[in-house]
């Protein structure tokens, strides 16, 4: 993380300048789209708000969770005009704003987290810096909220080609349709609103999201096999304001960023832990079925997704996507 | 359901508005109408195209989403227009034919003057900044959306400074089942 | 700007005669120039409130009981109750109840409905001799049935808000508006027992075959609605198209269907929902505001502290929504405190359908009631009479549809035993 921290460092020389000396009172108003009954709301935002108030040098910290404050990108667009100062964002929904970063939602782009979070502190300087420099926005950081996978009502997902014919439901943004295509379903398209209702009546018969969002969502009340495919990993980007940075002395800012890349490896922790009790209760249920990860041919989902994206990206988005494919371990 | 109030017609109809806005409430209903229709489509092709594979499109939803959207905002002006929003009427008894009752629809009126033209420019700051960020599935530009919104504003405001003139006049009441055309 | 600040200055824009939705916008917007938040906000959270997909029914389900009415199906429903019942005494009285339920199942908004019944009926009724305040508030009251027997548009607007199943809140709110039904039934009865010349006539077996034929289309329309929704062929928001898709097919078959009846269909139904959803997106709005200040927490807490059972948690409620009805119509009101009030209910171990289905009937009630009562504008327009005396007309039938709301907040599963058989 100190690369990253150094990277952030040389953006807010220009913090520096505006921002103020002392520390000033400040409040930042936080904001996400995950329910308080999911990790990253009481691993990860939770634990912001206790640790940059407990500092004493000046933070108040509002949460607002569970999209209180509006969709994501309604609420990306308010931390752009500095009516929000943190949120924690998808890259499909960011986007809408700077296409290139959906790229790091493709299927199958990282191999794991440890990959995910290594491409973070080396390699993603010069995406989140056109980002910032596009969005006056700041990527500082990225939280694991578990990996996404298939989870379905009554088919068992080994392989690419258990998908075909299967009516999976996918939220409609260009990245996750495109996932769609590279892993061969004919997504099913339900406002997310209508999910549920959708996967009870069988319009759709699956659905793809991290364990921990399955569950928190009720879905699994219907969907009773987990393929632990792990087609994507989750990732909540911490995005910041620049309009925030303005607000806040030097030592604010660094304590701010250094607080949000400390709570990662927490977080992480806290979310797999989460994720293994799910899991172990669907194991001790009868009802329940989970292929567990080696049962899946992870090769020939990713063989499946490189072929696809090969030829779906171009320009900077197909170099971006080489370039973290280069790093799989 | 909190639907628009019909009331009984009265005789005194608004023609004492001057042709160009007369024209541009026609304008405005009538496009109203047509994203009626597609909103009517766009939800019928969603489930069809799920039956009917060859003709699924996943921006059936998001078509009839947008319009539902841009027929709020142009037809806000011309429900101002024909005083088609819902209004608390509780002093209206009371104070009907007096000359409180006109000081009263002044303020109303550039209450909404105020409203509109703010709302009129937000929208302008939107149509300024929502080129780049674009609809999930259409690709389309926010913006286009804003361009619905400071429309209906903009015509929401022109009709609110007529009625200012218009206070000391009986309030003409839309009534849904003897609209014109 | 504090809450309290906020609240005044959005109540005096009502009562000063500002539009609901101009009164809740410019509030709004006053709140967040003054604290700071950047121009853009307003507009962005407005737009942000109507482009939502299950609230595409609201435009699809006027629609449908827009052009059932130009297609003279409420007529039809109203011929065929009309010769089931001949020898009932005071039978036109029960004649429009059962139209009432008929288009219940058609409609999911009380005004087409309160504007048929009231057209028809009403003139008809005060021909045979009812009185015109017992003719108009029976019309009145029983269109609320639209609202409560699936599909309902608030119903639509609940679930959506609240991100529970439409589906589940349809299926519980099938019992309550049979018990409205026979609330409304009881009180008809009570009247009509004393009066002289409420003697029924004969009954008229070809023309009960004939009204009976000339329904059957209009009566499959629940049947396609609610089999499709639960059989799993489409959700309950595209129901609504497919209602409408209905309907037209119906207009054709019956020769009523024109191109004139088309287009003025269309228009009415944007006149009628551009309002509501200008109205609905101020509230998102508002929702914005109320979020800002916590108010979910803070009501949350007083109320925890005041009491922790849920049945006086939910008939303290019942009493804060009834004034709030006598102000303002269902939907903004749904819109402005589920998200509010959702925590709050689960703390009290409240079922969502539960909740919904009390809030709705409650906010129904208020469109009964002056100084803004929806029902009441339509009623009164059509029949050409004063707010004021349909209001009079309306007061009676209160009482059986207050015992109603009583019942339900009470007994919870009356409402939850319908979706917990259905497996929803
Ligand atoms: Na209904
Ligand atoms: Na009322």
């Amino acid at each position: 993380a100190t690369l990253l921290i150094t990277g952030c460092g040389q953006d807010s020389g220009d913090t520096a300048d505006e921002g103020p000396t002392e520390n000033e009172d400040v409040t930042l108003t936080v904001a996400t789209s995950q329910p308080e009954t999911t990790p990253n709301y009481y691993c990860g935002v939770e634990l912001l708000k206790e640790r940059l108030e407990d500092a004493d040098i000046g933070f108040t910290v509002e949460l607002y969770p569970a999209s209180q404050l509006g969709p994501d990108t309604e609420r990306f667009a308010a931390v752009q005009a500095g009516d929000i100062d943190i949120d924690l964002q998808g890259a499909s929904a960011l986007s809408a704003t700077y296409e290139p970063i959906g790229v790091v939602d493709a299927a199958y782009v990282f191999d794991d987290v440890d990959h995910a979070f290594e491409w973070i502190d080396t390699a993603s300087s010069e995406l989140f810096e056109d980002f910032s420099a596009e969005t006056g926005a700041r990527i500082v950081d990225g939280w694991f909220f578990g990996n996404r996978t298939f989870t379905t009502t009554d088919t068992p997902i080994e392989s690419p080609d258990d998908l075909e014919g299967l009516a999976i439901r996918f939220p409609d943004s260009p990245q996750f349709l495109a996932n769609a295509e590279a892993m061969g379903v004919t997504p099913v398209t339900v406002a997310n609103e209508e999910i549920y209702v959708a996967l009870q009546q069988g319009i759709a018969e699956g659905q793809e999201n991290p364990i921990v969002a399955t569950h928190s969502q009720s879905f699994d009340e219907i969907l009773k096999v987990a393929s632990l495919n792990n087609h994507q990993v989750g990732i909540h980007w911490l995005v910041v304001g620049e309009n925030t940075y303005d607000k806040l002395s030097d030592e604010q800012s660094e304590l701010l960023d250094e607080t949000l890349h400390g709570i990662r490896a927490e977080n992480r922790e806290c979310v797999e832990e989460e994720t293994n009790k799910i899991l172990d209760e669907y194991r001790a249920d009868s009802s329940y079925t989970v292929v567990e990860e080696d049962e899946v041919d992870r090769a020939a989902f990713t063989e499946k997704a490189e072929e696809f994206f090969s030829t779906y990206y171009d320009g900077e988005r197909l170099e971006l996507y080489e370039s973290i494919r280069e790093m799989a371990g | 359901m909190s639907d628009k109030p019909q009331t009984a017609p009265v005789s005194d109809s608004p023609a004492h508005f001057p042709g160009p806005i007369r024209w541009l409430a026609r304008i405005e209903i009538w496009a109203g109408t047509v994203f009626f229709w597609l909103i009517f489509f766009g939800v019928m092709w969603q489930v069809l195209g799920r039956y009917v594979p060859a003709i699924a499109w996943v921006g059936a939803g998001e078509v009839a989403r947008l319009s539902m959207v841009a027929l709020t905002f142009i037809t806000a002006g011309y429900l101002i227009g024909k005083n088609g929003h819902i209004v608390i009427e509780v002093f209206d008894a009371i104070l009907q034919g007096k000359r409180l009752f006109t000081v009263l629809r002044v303020f109303a009126a550039v209450v909404m003057v105020i409203t509109c033209i703010a709302l009129a420019w937000e929208s302008l700051l939107m149509i300024e900044q929502g080129w780049r960020r674009v609809t999930t599935v259409l690709h389309m530009p926010i913006a286009v959306l804003y361009v619905f919104a400071f429309i209906g504003f903009t015509s929401g405001a022109i009709h609110s400074i007529a009625k200012i003139f218009a206070a000391n006049r009986p309030e003409p009441k839309l009534d849904i089942s003897e609209m014109e055309g | 700007m504090d809450l309290t600040v906020y609240l005044l200055v959005l109540t005096a824009l009502l009562l000063l005669r500002v539009p609901v939705a101009f009164a809740m916008m410019a509030s709004s917007m006053l709140y967040f120039y003054t604290n700071g938040n950047s121009p853009g906000l307003a507009i962005r959270s407005v737009v942000d409130g109507i482009n939502s997909f299950p609230l595409l029914a609201v435009p699809l389900f006027i629609f449908v009981g827009t052009v059932a009415n130009h297609l003279g199906i409420a007529s039809r429903l109203f011929d065929f109750a009309l010769a089931t019942l001949p020898r009932v005494r005071g039978n036109l009285a029960y004649v429009n109840l059962g139209t009432s339920v008929g288009f219940s199942w058609i409609s999911g908004s009380a005004l087409a409905d309160a504007a048929a019944l009231s057209k028809v009926l009403v003139p008809e009724m005060v021909r045979k001799g009812y009185t015109y305040g017992f003719a108009s508030g029976l019309s009145a009251s029983g269109s609320l049935l639209s609202t409560i027997m699936p599909p309902s548009i608030p119903a639509v607007l609940f679930a959506a808000t609240a991100a529970i199943s439409t589906g589940a809140l349809f299926a519980g709110s099938i019992l309550p508006a049979i018990l409205m039904t026979l609330g409304l039934a009881i009180y008809v009865f009570i009247w009509v027992r004393k009066r002289p010349g409420m003697e029924g006539t004969r009954f008229d077996g070809p023309a009960f075959r004939t009204a009976g034929v000339r329904v059957i289309g209009a009566l499959f329309t629940p049947v396609i609605i609610l089999g499709g929704i639960l059989g799993g062929i489409f959700t309950p928001t595209e129901a609504a198209a497919i209602a409408a898709a209905y309907m037209l097919v119906l207009g054709a078959a019956y020769r009523t269907l024109t191109l004139k009846v088309l287009l003025r269909s269309a228009k009415e139904t944007v006149v009628v929902t551009s309002g509501i959803l200008l109205i609905l997106g101020a509230a998102n709005l508002m929702g914005q505001v109320l979020a800002r200040e916590q108010v979910s927490r803070v009501l949350g807490d007083w109320l925890t502290n005041l009491t922790d059972s849920p049945i006086i948690f939910l008939l303290v409620l019942n009493v804060m929504l009834l004034l709030l009805g006598t102000f303002l119509e269902a939907p903004p009101v749904i819109l402005v405190l589920v998200p509010v009030l959702m925590p709050i209910a689960a703390q009290f171990g409240i079922d969502p359908v539960h909740l919904g289905v009390v809030m709705i009937l409650n906010l129904m009630i208020g469109s009964l009631t002056p100084p803004v009562g929806a029902v009441l504008f339509v009623v009164g327009s059509i029949t050409r009479q004063p707010m004021g005396v349909v209001f009079r007309g309306v007061l009676p039938f209160l009482i059986p549809l207050v015992a109603v709301l009583l019942l339900l907040t009470v007994f919870p599963p009356i409402v939850t035993i319908v979706p917990t058989i259905l497996g929803l």
